[in-house]
Order: structure tokens, then sequence, then C-alpha cells
């Protein structure tokens, strides 16, 4: 009994530094976008800002392109996640219940397309985009991001399907419903819940996509936030207020959502090997 | 009734490619064939704004002779390796400390998520911002305890700036392996545990005997899939050290992307991703079966 308390205090102590460690990087980024310049830099650093003031924030949306750099993110980020349900829900569902001709080839596809690393792609894409003519424009990012994004949401979809019970599709089969009325009208509302935690990590893989937009957007009206805030660096100069504030303004809009989907959220990347 | 199954067959066949077409001529047109393309362009000198000339294999050759690409791979095992390790000791522990209930364990569980959730980029700044040489907390606090005299450049020197990359990469990284483990640590009924305890089995003995066999799956799971990341990292390195100093944490990416797009040669940058694929071939498909197998070879083995 007695190592069993010990256990309990370490395993309790544990968790208090792993918050620690977890947070206060972030609280840290907090705290220094509310401060002014001059305490910024200041010998000893402050725990809290001295001087409260809002001076980055304004500077990063009235100076920058910031605000329409998040736009172009949203907007991205936005459709890519909802063309990514539309076109592979119908590859979730048919993988999930349906037997037919090359079905574990076309699952194997699917696997192998999710984990191919985007640094593997990223100079082939880069032309492509080039000869469609939509480098430096939002299209060419929302033409490429489903690269990734549709693998992934065929394949997370899948277990979330599987696990509704099949006597419901039968009954209805028996009662004459058609296999597309079927598989929307019947299995997309009972899979709701898994579909909407997907489709918002597919969101949040768009909204802070760097590499391939790095490489086919320079025009700034064009930029999403990852680009601007990275281009708000000059050589050695950071300006560390500004960039704290917009990693802020970032974070908000995941974090939201995040919130909204707690919990069903990391199962995301390995659910399919350990649940199925 | 034969054919009867066999027509039904079809028309499932039928049904699923009907559905499944936009997925796929959508795949075929935007990956596929730029991979094709890709690869095929890595056989020419092809550069940005320029024309494409067959040479053979002299980007694969001239890789393999450049000291510059070489490094960059042995950069690449390194903070792979190191960041995998640090990801793996800390997501064990912090599924082990989860698995003791406590109240408000959920709400911990939901805030030790959040460095996994925040968009690498901003994660990326951050630690910038923490180890900056002037200004930054980390080396204010390494002063306070006495650890340093003077402060560190930390993106000055190889060794640190090599520790930085790896701390940011443990920092976001190490969740993601804590929850997933603790998933699986949920799933061992309590019965397991008694049973070894009235055997006499310490702590240490249980975790070895009762915890590890039960989760090892899940951390190779892990593991390979993070190490997929872990070597496909680019934006981290590129934005914490930009592969400096002299070189010292230029990962292949960095490499990679410094040879497309700096110097703009395309093909001998697509010659990088080339030369990398098998690595990634072995990596997927040890994973995929894993995933697509898992169930099986555990059932097998309860049999």
């Amino acid at each position: 009994m007695r190592t069993n308390k010990k256990v309990t205090v370490l395993s309790r102590l544990f968790i208090a530094l792993c918050l620690i460690v977890s947070l206060a990087p972030i609280y840290w980024m907090l705290n220094t976008s509310f401060k002014g310049q001059s305490e910024i830099y200041s010998r000893i650093p402050t725990l809290f800002p001295q001087e409260f003031t809002l001076e980055s924030y304004e500077t990063l949306v009235t100076g920058t392109a910031f605000l329409s750099g998040l736009k172009n993110s949203l907007l991205v980020a936005f459709v890519v996640s909802a063309f990514s349900l539309l076109v592979a829900y119908p590859a979730a569902y048919t993988l999930a219940r349906i037997k037919f001709k090359g079905r574990q080839f076309f699952s194997r596809t699917i696997l192998f397309t999710y984990l191919l690393p985007t640094s593997a792609l990223y100079i082939p894409l880069y032309i492509f985009v080039a000869k469609v003519g939509l480098t430096d424009n939002i299209l060419g990012l929302m033409l490429i991001y489903p690269t990734f994004t549709l693998p992934y949401v065929s394949w997370i979809l899948i277990p979330h399907i599987a696990s509704i019970p099949k006597d419901i599709e039968e009954a209805a089969t028996v009662d004459g419903c058609s296999r597309l009325r079927i598989m929307y009208q019947i299995i997309f509302p009972l899979a709701l819940p898994g579909i909407i935690s997907t489709t918002i990590f597919a969101f949040a893989m768009c909204w802070g996509e760097y590499l391939y937009a790095l490489v086919n957007v320079t025009k700034t009206s064009m930029q999403t936030f990852p680009l601007v805030i990275a281009g708000l660096i000059f050589g050695d100069m950071y300006p560390w207020g500004q960039l704290m504030a917009g990693a802020i303004l970032a974070c908000i809009p995941i974090l939201i959502i995040y919130m909204f989907a707690s919990g069903s959220l990391v199962g995301g990347a390995t659910d399919g090997g350990v649940k199925m | 009734m034969e054919t009867r199954a066999g027509s039904r067959a079809g028309r499932n066949t039928k049904f699923a490619y009907l559905v499944n077409a936009p997925l796929i001529i959508y795949m075929l047109c935007v990956l596929a064939v730029p991979m094709i393309w890709g690869i095929s362009l890595s056989f020419t000198n092809k550069t940005i704004g320029g024309g494409a000339d067959f040479i053979g294999l002299k980007n694969y050759i001239t890789l393999l002779q450049d000291k510059e690409y070489l490094n960059s791979l042995l950069n690449t095992v390194k903070f792979t390796f190191f960041s995998i390790v640090g990801k793996l000791i800390f997501g064990v522990l912090m599924a082990l400390a989860l698995n003791v209930k406590f109240r408000g364990r959920n709400i911990v569980r939901a805030l030790l998520l959040i460095p996994w959730t925040l968009p690498n980029i901003v994660a990326v700044l951050n630690w910038r911002w923490i180890f900056s040489a002037t200004g930054g907390i980390a080396n204010y606090l390494l002063r306070s305890l006495h650890l340093i005299d003077q402060d560190l450049i930390w993106f000055g020197s190889a060794g640190l700036a090599m520790t930085a990359i790896i701390v940011a990469n443990v920092w976001r990284g190490t969740p993601f392996f804590g929850i997933s483990i603790l998933g699986k640590l949920q799933t061992i009924p309590t019965d397991y545990y008694e049973a070894a305890a009235m055997d006499g089995a310490n702590i240490f003995q249980r975790f070895w005997y009762v915890t590890l066999p039960e989760i090892k799956d899940v951390i190779l799971l892990s593991m390979l899939m993070s190490t997929i990341w872990t070597i496909n990292e680019f934006e981290s390195v590129w934005l914490l050290t930009g592969g400096g100093p002299n070189g010292s944490t230029e990962v292949m990416n960095v490499f990679s992307y410094k040879t497309a797009m700096t110097s703009m040669q395309l093909g001998k940058g697509i010659a990088v991703s080339v030369l990398a694929m098998p690595v990634f071939m072995v990596l997927i498909h040890i994973l995929s079966g894993k995933m697509l197998g898992g169930e099986e070879t555990k059932r097998r083995k309860k049999a």
C-alpha cells in the first residue's frame, strides 16, 4: 500500500511538471504580446506586463498584412476542408461497408498517400501549380491542399463508419432504400460526430500549413497568415511583440474549435490502427 | 443464385467506383501525375524558369558526392533520433501519470494536448523567442539557477542550436505519444495488475510484465508515425536556425529547400526527395502492415 501512495504522489508531481512545461511557453507568448517594446527586452524579464499595452496588436493589425493573411487562411482552410469531406466521405463509406473489386488496392493507396510526407511532393506540386497558372494565388493552395487532406479524411473516417451497427443498413435495404440514400441519409447523420472532428482536424492542417504556401505564394495580398507572420522577421530583427501577438491571434480559432471537438482530436492519427 | 450474387458484386463495384470517381480523378491529376512528372524531372537539369535537358543520373551522382547533402542526412538522423527518444520517454511517463485517476483529469488531459494542437509556426516562433539571446527567458532562468554565468547564444553554436530544435520538437510532439498511449492503457483490465501484485510483483515488474506488452504496439505505431513526420520536418528548423550555424542543423528538407528554391535547381531538389523515398517506403510499409493487419496478428497470437 505504501508504494501505491508514493506512486500517486510522484505521478501528481509529474503531472504538475507536465502542465508547467506545456503551458508556461504559451503563457510567455501571451505575456510578451501585452508588453511595450522596452519592457520586452529588459534584462530581467517581468512575469506580468508592468505596463499593459495593446501596442503590438495595434501595429500588427494596422501596419501589416496580418488581417488579410487571416482572411486568406480562413478561406483556404474552409474551402479545402469542405471539399475534402464531400469527396472523401464516399471513399470512407465504401471502404467500410462495401465489398468491391480493387478494394484492397484502393485502401492501401489511401493509407500510402496519407502517410506520404509533404516534403516529398512540394517541388512537383510547385511545378504543377505554375503550369496551371495559379502561382501567387490562394486558388493554387486550394488546388493542392486536398493532396494531404483527402487521404487523411478518408482514412480516419473508416473506423467511425465501420462502428455503426450493420442492422440499421440491412433494415433500410429491406425497406427498399437505394445505396446512395443509405449512404447520405442514414449513415452520414449517424457518423456525424466523427465526421465533424475529422473535418475540423483537416481544417487545422490547412490553417497552419507553411511549406506549400511558402513555395507557391509570394505576393503579400495572397499570403496566408503563417507567411505573413514569418515575413515580419527582417534578417536578425525579430519584432517579438508583434510576432507573439500574431501567434496568439492565430491560435484562437484553433483553440475554439479544439474545445468543441476535445477528446476526439488526437485519436485521429492512430485511430485507424488502434481501434479497427 | 450464383448469377444473382455475381451481379450484386458487380453492382457494388460499379457503385463504389461511381461515388469515388471525383476522388480518384483528383488523386490522379493532382497527385499521381505531378509526382511521376517530378520524378522524371530529377533526371534533368530543370531550373526555375528554365528548360529541362536530360542529364541522366548526374543529379544523383553530384548529390552523393556533395558533403553538404551527406551532412544534412546525418543531421536529420541526429535530430530525428533524439526527438523521438525524448517524445517517447516523456510521452510514456505522461500517459502513466494520467492513467492514475484524480479529480479534473479530463481537463488536465485537454490542457496537456494544447501544444500538439497549435499551428506549428506558433510553436516555432514561441521557442525562437524563449531561446533568444536578447531578452530570451531561457537564459534568464539558467542564470537565476546559477547554471550559467554568461548568456548563451543558443543559435550561435552547433550543439546548442541542435538542442533548441530538438526541445521545440519534443515539446510539440510529446502529447501525441502521451494521449495515444493513454488510450491503450485505459483498456488494460485492472485485474491484470491485481494478479501481478498478488504474485508479489513490484511496480517496475508490473510495468515491465503487464503494462509494456500491452502498449508495445501503440508505442511502435506512434514511433513510426512520428519518425515520418520528424524526418519530414522543415519549418521548425528553417524558422528556428535556418540550418545554421555553419550547416550544423541543416536537415534534409532545409537542404532540399535551399537547393530547389534558393539555388533554383528544381531537378536536383527533387532528386533529394527521391533518394529519401526508400526510407519512407520501408517506414510506410511496416506502418501499413501494422495498421491494416494489427488486429489479425493479435487474434492469432491469442489463439
